[in-house]
Parts: structure tokens; C-alpha cells; sequence
């Protein structure tokens, strides 16, 4: 069969941001696979209420507002860092001060991986203890792996772009970690109201 | 050309009106060959992150793992053979019949549709590679350190024991001490981590990569039900996610989600097992829609009838797929209403299924079809997905499960499904492309007993079933008493089952006689209008020598002059590709794709050994995952390439 070259895409820029890059896709079936978990966990959390008389089940507190209404608060704040810096990504600023942001970031993450080890004591419960404690400490734990997770890669994208060589690319990988990032925030919005706000109504 | 016309500001007013000369098209082959040589070897067989290779090595890992629950359901046809038989006692039969179900299920079935998909794709939608070569090459190990895992325990005695779909309490901490249901567990992980990155893979190729002009209504069948399926995974997987993390927890670090003495329920499992494991059924079924579709329109050389009734039947059944769930759960004490809603969408999925079985029929009907093998199976499909579908919508009223529930009326029932609904148009698809995958014709004479042997074997192994099952033969028992007078139909049964080993042997001789010196197929031995066969057999590492612009939904069929029209322009210095907008596919950008590393195989290494070593320590999740860090940390590290692509620093050398 011959061959008729009808389009010529040596003009077409090499990288992209937004829906048109590949990895914002990747990036984006990665929070469908995740909210579906979460959303899963949220689901058993209410199936296993229906377990129980009184929840949390007796002798068991409330868990307390005072700390996690903190970190709620801080990980708001984080989305800040964050949107600055895909901001700055996207109109390809130096890649230093793209890095400095994304540190800034990176320094919000770790606040809030400290308080949420104060977290799991607000709950007044143990994985061991029943399955109240077993589903909170769940929930918690796997949005941990989440908060980890996002901060070891925020601090991997800001390191290249501290030492380099920076590509374009590098950029796109920094407005697609801020995507990720809200996603990790908003779905706590809701596990928060879940685990310390609901008790109180159900 | 009315898509030039589309194109205008990448359309060369200058370029000369011609077809590319035969020294022009050598040249990029030369080049593309030398820029995509994957070398040879060990080293580069462990290293390569092309999914053709990799496709290639899931696929027969797949149909190895097929043999293996084929020998499984062999000897548990042994054992049952007749009354009292002492071939298998009780405890090797648990382990069989869960291995079986979990190998066919988690090793065999889902893998084998998503990797057929992973190798078509990409050529068929005339791109060179998929979006994430390394992640790809990474699911592959992690699906086959999965599979590893699970027969290594199998040969130490430690193959689960609870059926292939593990309910609690039976395989809690407090009924199946030891370590053969953690096996089961962590094998779900590695398979469902396969799963999702073969679907992530999938749905970012169709969508950024398909070639300029190829509209999402001008995508192949096949392409669309792998989009469709690959959506099924995302949404269904993290169900069996979230409920194995569950299960390995309550057996490794005392939680309590499904012990009812602290508050857990045995039923959560049930329902997060079966949000996963029904639409399951449907991420091996719809794949297999796709296929026969290809296989309907290359034999009969028409279009298929009705496109858009069977774009919006495949996107019907998967919502559907979803609504299922508690069919499963008949026997249990739920609330009547909820019942009756099940049963309604169990049937109700009856209703797309049929719209495109009789667009099919249309498409036979109208079209010239050959009987080759591959059309056979297609017809073969016709009868027993039928016999299952009709049994389906019985068991979906509920008077009548809680009669069959836990019969062999119900393993006929999906075996039919199964067997007829995704393994009769596997291989349909297998003697469809495997002259396009090996360059070599199988065997017409050596197919048709293949596919006479199958057919017949698989009704009698699984009709006389449906008769057992309504006798009140129970399934999962290692034998029965010869007064319950099943001894005469289980023979049959088993007689069956010899005749399916028989047909598959006959397969696997005609794929070794093939290969050994089989009939060179030529670039499209069918005559086929979709883009896998407008390049040669096997394709070459870098799929399409250009890629083709297409005008219509059969490109090679809408060819005019024998003229494929193609994009110009793409680097051939390195791997490149072209990316394309989500609705109509006009090009956007270019993209260069990962080339080979060793690095897959090395996360899949520590990921996988914290993974298993779960089993024996919480440690090993942590000892992993700092293993794993460390591999991710060059993994995303950018590799200094003499022609990195900076702001600042640009070089460009392109093809004329």
C-alpha cells in the first residue's frame, strides 16, 4: 500500500499542559481509583454502624474536634503553595522558584503528616479494639499513605527542580502534583467530616 | 481530502501532491528500526517496555495459567468421576477448587482480555507505543509475581482453601488459621495492581494517542470495549482493594471488619466482594463483545450493522454491570425491596446484550461470510452464551435461586457464561490475530477440530450440569454417595471434560506446528479495514512506519487508490509519538515515550517482596516501601539525554 503524507507535525510543540498532556490523565484515573476506595471505606464506615446501639460504641469518646479541625485547617491552607505553584509552572517560570513553592508545600505536608499521628490518639479507639476503631484507624491510615505519599512526590519534583536538568516536562509533572495534592485535601474535607463530625449525629 | 481541510496549518502547501517514495519509506525504516531496536537477550528481555513484547509474554503467561486451572478442573473431574472416589480427599479438593476458580478468574481471564487489548490497541489506533511504557512493563511483573506467589504456596501445601471468592468467617483469622488465605489475599493485590495499571495504560492511550482523524465515532468496536472495560476496572477494583486490605488486616493485625462479636459484619465482605466481582464478569465479557466484533466484521467484509446501538449496548451493559452486585446474595437476609430492584437489572441487562446479538445477526445476514475457524467460535458463542444468558435470567428470580443457589445449576450457569461468553471469542481473537502477532497462519483443518472438540466437549461436560443441580447436587462437595444416583451424569461430565482437554491439546499443537513453519500471512490475511493490519505481521517494534491519517471507520476498506493517507514529521532519532485531542483526534503535540530500563522490574521486586513478606511481618510493608522509594526516586529522576529538551536548549533532526 503506498503512502500519501498528508499532515506534517514536525511544527507541533513537544509537551502540553492540562487534559491535553498524557499524565494528567494517568494522574487523573489515579484520583478515580483512589476516591473510589475512599468512597468504599466511607460506605463500610455506615454499614458498620449499623452494628452498633450507640456510636461511637460505649465506653468509647467522642473523638475530639481540637486537633483534626487544626490540621483540616492547615491542609486548606496547603492548597495555597500548591496553586501558586502550578501557576508558575504554567507559564514555565524559573524552574528555582517553581522548586521554592512546591517546598513550601512539601513543609505543609509534613506539619500534617505530625498532627495526624495526634489524630489517631483524638479518636479514642484502637484498630484492636472493634470494628469502630478498626474502620476509623482504616480511614485515617490509608488517607496517611495519601499525605506521605503526595509529600515524598512534591519533594521529588522540587528537587529536580532545584538540581536539574529540567525539562519542559517537569513542568507539566508540577501541575499535575498540585491536582493531586487538592485531591488529597478534598477528599479529607469529607473523611473529616465523616470520622470526627459524624459521631455526633448518628 | 476533506481532513486536510481539516488540518490546515499542519497541511505544507509546498509539499509535493505524491505518494512517499520507496527509498523515502526505507529511510525511516532504517532510522526507526535503529531508534526502537529493543537488542536481544536476557538483559533486554528484562528490561524492554514495549508493549508488544510485554503484551506478548502476558498473554501466553495467561494461557499457561489457563492450562494450569484447565488441569485443575481435569482432576476435579477425576475425583468426581463416580461415587466415593478416593483419587483427592477433602483437604487437596478445597485447595483445587479455590486454586481453579481464582487462576481461571484473577489469573487467566481478566488478565488475558486487558493484555490482547494492551498489544491490539496501540496498533490499531496507529500509535507506536502505550502512554506509560515503564508502569506497563511494571504491571506485567506484578501480575506474574502474583501468579508465582500463588502456585509456589500451592506446591507447599498452602494453597488457599476457602473458594475464589473467600467469604468470612470461613476464611477469617478463626476458620482458616495458617497462611493459605493470606496467600489468597496478597495474590489479589499483586493481581489487581496489574489490573488498574493495564486500565490506566488503556484509557490514556485511546483517549491522547489515537491517530489524527480517528474520532472517538470512528474507533473500531474492539477499541471501544476496551475503553469501556477499562473504566469497569477503575471503578470495580478498588472494592476488592479495599475488602482484601480488609480480610489481610483481620488475619495479620487482629482488626475487626468482619468479626461480629466486636461490631464487624460478615455480610460487608459479601457486598465489597461483589461491587467488585460482579462487574467483573463483564470486565472479562465486554472485551470478548469487542473481539467478536472484529472477527463478525472481517469475515463477513461488511461494517458492523448498527454502530452507534452497539457503542451505547456496550456502555449500557457496563453501567448495568454495576447494579448487579446483590444477585449474588439472594440467600441472605436482605430487605425485599432491595431484592426485587436486583432482580430487575439482572434482567434488564438481558436488553443490551440483545441489541447486539441481533446487530450482529444483521451484520451476518447482510454481509458474505467465510466459516473460517474464527467465525466459528464467533457462531459457537451465539449458541452457548445463549443457553447461559437464558439460565441467567432464571437464576435472576429469586424463588428460583434459593432453590439452584449453591447447585451445579449455577456452575453451569457460568460456565456457560464464561466459557461461551469470553473463552469462545478468545479464541476466535486468537485465530484472528495470531497471524498479525507471529506472521504465520494457523492450521484451518487442525482449527476446525479445535473448535468441533470445544463445542462438543463443553456441552457435555457442562449441560448434563444443569440436570445435577436441579437433582440437589450441591457444588464444592469432593464427592457423594452412589444412593443420590449422580454417579451416571458425573461420569458424562467428566467424559465431556476430556473431550475440552482433548480440543485444547489440539490448539496447542497447531500453534507449535504454526510456528515451526506455518503459512506466511502476508501484512492483512483477511482483508481486514482496521489500522493492526495495514502494517506487516509481526509489526515491527515502532508499530506503523508513519502514522496513518484516518478518513472513516474502516480506513483500509475506505483507502482510496490503494493509498493510505499519513502524517509526516515525527523524530526518528528517538521514540516518539504523536498526540491527538479526545473528540476527534486533531493533533496536538508530540511525545516521547520511556525507552528500556530495568527499573519495573526492580519496584516490582521490592514492591512485590514487602507485598508477601506482609504475610509473614507488618515490617515487610515498611522495609518495601523504603526499598521501593528509593527505585521510584530513579524512576522520576530525569535521565541527562544529549537532546533533552529544555526552554533554552532545543535540537531538532527530523525526517524530510
Amino acid at each position: 500500500m503506498r503512502r500519501r503524507p498528508i499532515v506534517d507535525v514536525a511544527a507541533l510543540p513537544d509537551h502540553a499542559f492540562s487534559h491535553h498532556a498524557p499524565i494528567w490523565w494517568g494522574n487523573l484515573l489515579m484520583i478515580f481509583i483512589e476516591g473510589a476506595a475512599f468512597a468504599l471505606l466511607a460506605v463500610s464506615y455506615f454499614y458498620i454502624r449499623r452494628n452498633f446501639d450507640t456510636w461511637p460504641p460505649p465506653r468509647t469518646l467522642l473523638p475530639d474536634l481540637g486537633v483534626s479541625s487544626i490540621n483540616l485547617l492547615l491542609l486548606a491552607v496547603s492548597v495555597a503553595p500548591f496553586w501558586i505553584a502550578a501557576r508558575l509552572a504554567h507559564r514555565h517560570e524559573r524552574p528555582g522558584v517553581v522548586g521554592t513553592w512546591l517546598m513550601i508545600g512539601v513543609l505543609f505536608g509534613i506539619a500534617a503528616i505530625v498532627l495526624r499521628g495526634f489524630e489517631f490518639r483524638a479518636l479514642h479507639t484502637r484498630y484492636d479494639s472493634n470494628a469502630y476503631g478498626s474502620i476509623t484507624w482504616t480511614i485515617l491510615g490509608v488517607h496517611l499513605a495519601h499525605l506521605l505519599a503526595g509529600t515524598i512526590e512534591t519533594l521529588l519534583i522540587a528537587l529536580v527542580m532545584f538540581v536539574g536538568p529540567v525539562e519542559k516536562k517537569h513542568y507539566t509533572d508540577a501541575t499535575v502534583m498540585a491536582v493531586y495534592w487538592y485531591f488529597i485535601v478534598i477528599s479529607w474535607v469529607a473523611l473529616y467530616g465523616i470520622v470526627f463530625v459524624a459521631p455526633r449525629f448518628i | 481530502m476533506a481532513h486536510a481541510q481539516a488540518l490546515p496549518a499542519f497541511n505544507d502547501p509546498d509539499r509535493r501532491p505524491g505518494t512517499l517514495t520507496i527509498p523515502e519509506e526505507n529511510e525511516t525504516r532504517a532510522r526507526l528500526s535503529s531508534s526502537w531496536d529493543e537488542g536481544s537477550g536476557l538483559w533486554a528481555w528484562l528490561t524492554s517496555t514495549n508493549h508488544k513484547s510485554i503484551a506478548k509474554r502476558y498473554i501466553v503467561t495467561a494461557i499457561i495459567f489457563f492450562i494450569l486451572g484447565g488441569l485443575e478442573a481435569g482432576m476435579m473431574r477425576a475425583q468426581l468421576s463416580r461415587p466415593e472416589n478416593r483419587f483427592i480427599g477433602p483437604d487437596l479438593y478445597n485447595q483445587i477448587f479455590t486454586m481453579h476458580g481464582s487462576t481461571m478468574m484473577f489469573l487467566f481471564a481478566v488478565p488475558v482480555m486487558e493484555a490482547i487489548g494492551l498489544y491490539l490497541v496501540p496498533i490499531m489506533i496507529g500509535t507506536r507505543n502505550v502512554a506509560f511504557p515503564r508502569l506497563n512493563a511494571l504491571g506485567y511483573w506484578m501480575y506474574l509475581f502474583g501468579g508465582v506467589l500463588l502456585y509456589v504456596a500451592f506446591f507447599y501445601n498452602t494453597g488457599p482453601d476457602a473458594g475464589w471468592f473467600a467469604y468470612v468467617p470461613l476464611s477469617g483469622p478463626q476458620y482458616s488459621p495458617g497462611k493459605r488465605m493470606d496467600v489468597w489475599a496478597q495474590m489479589i493485590t499483586f493481581t489487581e495492581i496489574a489490573a488498574l495499571i493495564g486500565a490506566v495504560e488503556i484509557v490514556t492511550t485511546i483517549f491522547k494517542q489515537r491517530a489524527p482523524g480517528m474520532s472517538l465515532n470512528r474507533m473500531p468496536l474492539f477499541v471501544w470495549a476496551q475503553l469501556i472495560t477499562a473504566f469497569m476496572i477503575i471503578f470495580a477494583l478498588p472494592s476488592i482493594v479495599v475488602s482484601s486490605t480488609m480480610l489481610a488486616m483481620d488475619r495479620l493485625v487482629d482488626t475487626h471488619f468482619f468479626n461480629p462479636a466486636e461490631g464487624g459484619d460478615a455480610l460487608l465482605w459479601q457486598h465489597l466482594f461483589w461491587f467488585f466481582g460482579h462487574p467483573e464478569v463483564y470486565i472479562i465479557f465486554i472485551p470478548a463483545l469487542g473481539m467478536l466484533s472484529s472477527i463478525i466484521e472481517a469475515f463477513t467484509r461488511r461494517p458492523i450493522f448498527g454502530y452507534p446501538a452497539m457503542v451505547l449496548s456496550l456502555i449500557t451493559t457496563a453501567f448495568l454491570g454495576f447494579g448487579l452486585w446483590v444477585h449474588h446474595m439472594f440467600a441472605t437476609p436482605l430487605p425485599l425491596l432491595g431484592q426485587s430492584f436486583f432482580t430487575a437489572a439482572s434482567t434488564a441487562i438481558a436488553l443490551p446484550s440483545g441489541v447486539q446479538i441481533f446487530c450482529w445477526i444483521a451484520t451476518i445476514w447482510s454481509g458474505r461470510p467465510r466459516y473460517t475457524t474464527s467465525f466459528l467460535f464467533a457462531i459457537g458463542f451465539f449458541f452457548l452464551f445463549i443457553i447461559g444468558g437464558l439460565t441467567g435470567v432464571m437464576v435472576a428470580s429469586i424463588p428460583f435461586d434459593l432453590q439452584a443457589h449453591d447447585t451445579y445449576f449455577v456452575v453451569s450457569h457460568f460456565h456457560y457464561v464464561l466459557i461461551g461468553g469470553a473463552v469462545f471469542p478468545l479464541f476466535g481473537a486468537i485465530y484472528l490475530w495470531f497471524p498479525k502477532v507471529t506472521g504465520r497462519l494457523l492450521s484451518e483443518r487442525l482449527g476446525k477440530w479445535n473448535f468441533w472438540l470445544f463445542f462438543i466437549g463443553m456441552n457435555v461436560t457442562f449441560f448434563p450440569m444443569h440436570i445435577l443441580g436441579l437433582m440437589g447436587m450441591p457444588r464444592r462437595v469432593y464427592t457423594y454417595l452412589p444412593e443420590m444416583g449422580w454417579g451416571g451424569l458425573n461420569l458424562l461430565v467428566s467424559m465431556g471434560a476430556v473431550i475440552i482437554v482433548s480440543s485444547v491439546a489440539v490448539f496447542l499443537a497447531n500453534v507449535w506446528v504454526s510456528l515451526r513453519g506455518g503459512v506466511p500471512a502476508g501484512d492483512n490475511p483477511w482483508e481486514a479495514g482496521t489500522l493492526e493490519w495495514a502494517t506487516t505481521s509481526p509489526p515491527p517494534s515502532y508499530g506503523h512506519l508513519f502514522i496513518p491519517v484516518v478518513e472513516g471507520r474502516d480506513p483500509l476498506w475506505d483507502a482510496r487508490n490503494g493509498e493510505l493517507a499519513v502524517v509526516t514529521g515525527l523524530r526518528t532519532d528517538r521514540h516518539e509519538g504523536l498526540l491527538t485531542s479526545i473528540m476527534d483526534a486533531e493533533p496536538e503535540h508530540r511525545y516521547e515515550f520511556k525507552g528500556p530500563t530495568i527499573l519495573p522490574l526492580l519496584l516490582a521486586i521490592f514492591g512485590g517482596g514487602s507485598i508477601i513478606l506482609a504475610i509473614f511481618t507488618p515490617w515487610g510493608v515498611t522495609v518495601g516501601s523504603i526499598m521501593s522509594l528509593i527505585v521510584l526516586t530513579c524512576w522520576f529522576w530525569p535521565t541527562i539525554s544529549p537532546d533533552h529538551d529544555t526552554p533554552r536548549h532545543r535540537r531538532r533532526e527530523r525526517i524530510a
